[in-house]
């Protein structure tokens, strides 16, 4: 499992990340941070392969993450399962 | 694989807008002056626009420039203490409409400095007025019907009207709209810092960034901006490499 950590109170949600994860694993929140923003959060970190993709495009340095494993499940399987497709179209 | 905030950018959380491009670069940059072990010896030096406060942030000098004249103060810096390593941190308000005669004879002479550009196609920092690189149509505060080629002119390229100078050692444009692209913009800003150790002359690095606020779309809606149309009125790619 790769360590992810995602600042909830650095974050100031611009989805960045949401749209940039190939396998889909980041979604919004619910709730708000101290800062008033949604803020990006994991939601299948058993299965985070550390790839980095969220922290490169992340303007906030919100996303830290240590270590990387291979997948278990194929990219094109998981894919289909994308949580956040409803909750982005609040922010389009 | 470990992806950590690097050392030389502070705790402090930024002031740029969500989705802008702004918070990328100061990463970059950063992780390149990490990696060359500068931290010690470098120098920035901060422009008038939304990074005015590049200080706050970074863990290095900075000094703040009166508005478009970092290549001019990073020159005398350079020039009293050529051991230390110099860069200018600039907008494109700032390099590209009052501070250009700096920048082309700053690039002109040649001198041993590194710049980095970001190209955000609009004023940010006064309200999204028309900056000199504004693309053809697009729609500002003071350009309500889109930018006309008859009234306002072409955008202003920088990497291409810097290309025929002599002492330009390195230009590149890049962007930092999606991952790939930030890894690219990675390896052209640690070769301009790189080109000013070997002493090869004026290197400068353009990257095109996102405004959500000013251009009035979602972060989202940006980067389709910045892939679709500001790729295609700016080609990314390297314009000189001596």
């Amino acid at each position: 499992m790769a360590n992810i950590k995602i600042d909830a109170e650095r974050c100031k949600g611009c989805c960045l990340c949401v749209s940039e994860c190939p396998r889909g694993f980041i979604r919004m929140s619910e709730i708000f941070n101290k800062s008033g923003n949604l803020f990006a959060e994991v939601t299948d970190i058993e299965n985070c392969t550390g790839c980095a993709l969220c922290c490169q495009i992340c303007p906030d340095m919100a996303i830290e993450i240590e270590g990387k494993k291979k997948p278990n499940v194929p990219v094109k399987e998981i894919s289909q399962r994308r949580t956040n497709k409803e909750l982005m179209t609040k922010f389009e | 694989m470990q992806f950590k905030r690097p050392k030389t950018i502070k705790d402090t959380q930024t002031h740029y807008c969500p989705g802008c491009g702004h918070g990328i670069v100061h990463r970059l940059v950063a992780e390149v002056i990490d990696e060359l072990g500068l931290r010690e010896k470098t120098i920035g030096t901060a422009p008038v626009g939304c990074s005015v406060l590049l200080y706050n942030y970074f863990d290095c000098d900075i000094i703040e420039c009166a508005h478009g004249r970092p290549p001019a103060v990073a020159t005398a810096i350079k020039r009293c203490q050529p051991d230390k390593v110099v860069f200018t941190y600039q907008g494109d308000g700032d390099i590209a409409a009052i501070g250009t005669a700096e920048l082309i004879h700053a690039a002109n002479r040649g001198e041993n400095i590194t710049a980095i550009f970001v190209n955000n196609a609009i004023y940010g920092m006064t309200g999204g007025q028309m900056a000199p690189t504004t693309l053809i149509g697009q729609k500002t505060t003071t350009t309500q019907n889109g930018r006309d080629r008859k009234k306002q002119g072409p955008p202003l390229k920088v990497c291409e009207l810097l290309a025929s100078l002599e002492g330009v050692a390195y230009l590149q444009r890049v962007a930092v709209s999606t991952a790939k692209d930030v890894i690219i913009a990675k390896k052209a800003i640690k070769k301009a810092f790189q080109n000013q150790l070997d002493g090869k002359g004026y290197s400068l690095v353009e990257v095109l960034s996102m405004c959500p606020t000013d251009w009035k779309v979602t972060p989202k809606q940006a980067v389709d901006f910045v892939n679709n149309e500001m790729k295609a009125a700016f080609p990314l790619g390297v314009y000189k490499d001596v």
